[in-house]
């Protein structure tokens, strides 16, 4: 009974420490890089990232020491017009051949009510880090139908285009970019 | 003697599709340098580069013209007794505009076509897509687009100077057989 006892114990201990593990489902697509931009201040322009890689940890006992880390190939800028695309790589914008890679690494998270909350970070871009700012959304998560475990959220963050030394940033209402970052994490 | 050689030009076919392809090269390349520097907010923002892509359409058709031509049609005009230097680099030269226009040609209208479907022009010209690339493809044909052109205009400048150097200092009938 004191072993069991003593091992229940450990475990739970263990419980704690080791916080869950989750890899970003880039395979099964269920995760998206999304941005906005207004065009001419009439509209919105949407484009999105179709290569990036990245994971994060949760842990229900402890959420403040959540963390993610991603990494988004800058090349796969894609906004549906491929001579748009060619000048969104260039170094009007992203920069592309000296800064092929974007990234973000949470530095903390609070967590509010049902699991939305704020994650602050440095965000990598055209070679200027910076922190930033996520509002997080708690989706959802639990068991999937094929014997894994999942949880997703979606984060949102207001960046200054000036602010990463975006050569084409224009100032003003123009250069206000709204990152949308939606996760699936599959638990390892 | 010499009468008959110096009145002598090429076929009018050969000079047409020179002269015209000739405008279409230069106003090409100055079109292509001013489109690429236009500021999103110029009101030529969006017909430049359609302007472009006409005239490279058309370019690519007389070239095709011109490239076939090198192997049906002979020139048939007496050989002019140039230096065996000058023929050797006027023919290498030559040679390096069917190969820098063609690449360029082929290079723009994939890029204008790329995203995998017709390039409409004007709302009544459709272009149809050939394949559907990758970024770095864009960006390689982008950059080879870019840096053929300007070693062209370089070619195009040697070119010029021949001629003018036939016409004034030789003063034989090089250039006049083309005018």
């Amino acid at each position: 009974m004191k072993k069991l006892l003593i091992l229940l114990l450990i475990s739970s201990i263990s419980g704690v420490a080791v916080a869950d593990k989750y890899k970003i489902d880039t395979k099964g697509a269920h995760a998206f890089v999304q941005f906005k931009i207004k065009h001419l201040g009439y509209s919105w322009l949407y484009g999105r990232f179709d290569s990036f890689d990245g994971e994060f940890e949760y842990d229900e006992s402890d959420p403040s020491k959540a963390n993610i880390q991603m990494t988004v190939d800058t090349n796969s800028v894609n906004s549906n017009h491929a001579a748009r695309d060619k000048h969104l790589r260039s170094d009007d914008f992203l920069n592309v051949a000296s800064f092929p890679a974007a990234s973000f690494s949470s530095t903390s998270f609070s967590e509010g009510e049902n699991g939305n909350g704020t994650m602050k970070g440095n965000l990598t871009l055209n070679g200027v880090t910076k922190e930033v700012d996520l509002d997080v959304t708690f989706v959802g998560g639990g068991k999937d139908p094929w014997g894994g475990t999942r949880r997703g959220y979606e984060a949102v963050a207001e960046l200054k285009l000036s602010e990463f030394n975006i050569k084409k940033s224009v100032g003003g209402a123009y250069e206000e970019l709204t990152l949308i970052v939606s996760v699936e994490g599959i638990k390892q | 003697m010499n009468k008959p050689l110096f009145s002598q030009k090429h076929s009018l076919t050969t000079r047409l599709l020179h002269w015209i392809c000739a405008l279409l090269v230069v106003s090409l390349f100055i079109s292509g340098w001013f489109m690429v520097e236009l500021d999103y907010y110029s009101s030529w923002y969006q017909t430049l580069p359609e302007l472009h892509i006409f005239g490279g359409t058309l370019l690519l058709m007389l070239w095709a013209w011109v490239i076939l031509r090198l192997f049906l049609v002979k020139n048939t005009l007496p050989e002019l007794l140039h230096r065996r230097s000058e023929a050797f680099l006027a023919r290498w030269i030559k040679r390096s505009f069917y190969l820098l226009i063609i690449t360029i040609l082929i290079c723009g209208y994939l890029m204008a076509t790329a995203d995998g479907l017709p390039r409409n022009l004007f709302g009544t010209i459709n272009l149809p897509p050939l394949y559907q690339f990758s970024a770095v493809q864009i960006d390689t044909m982008g950059w080879i687009h870019q840096n053929f052109s300007y070693v062209l205009m370089v070619f195009v400048c040697l070119h010029m100077l021949g001629a003018l150097k036939h016409h004034y200092i030789d003063q034989d009938p090089t250039l006049k057989r083309m005018l």
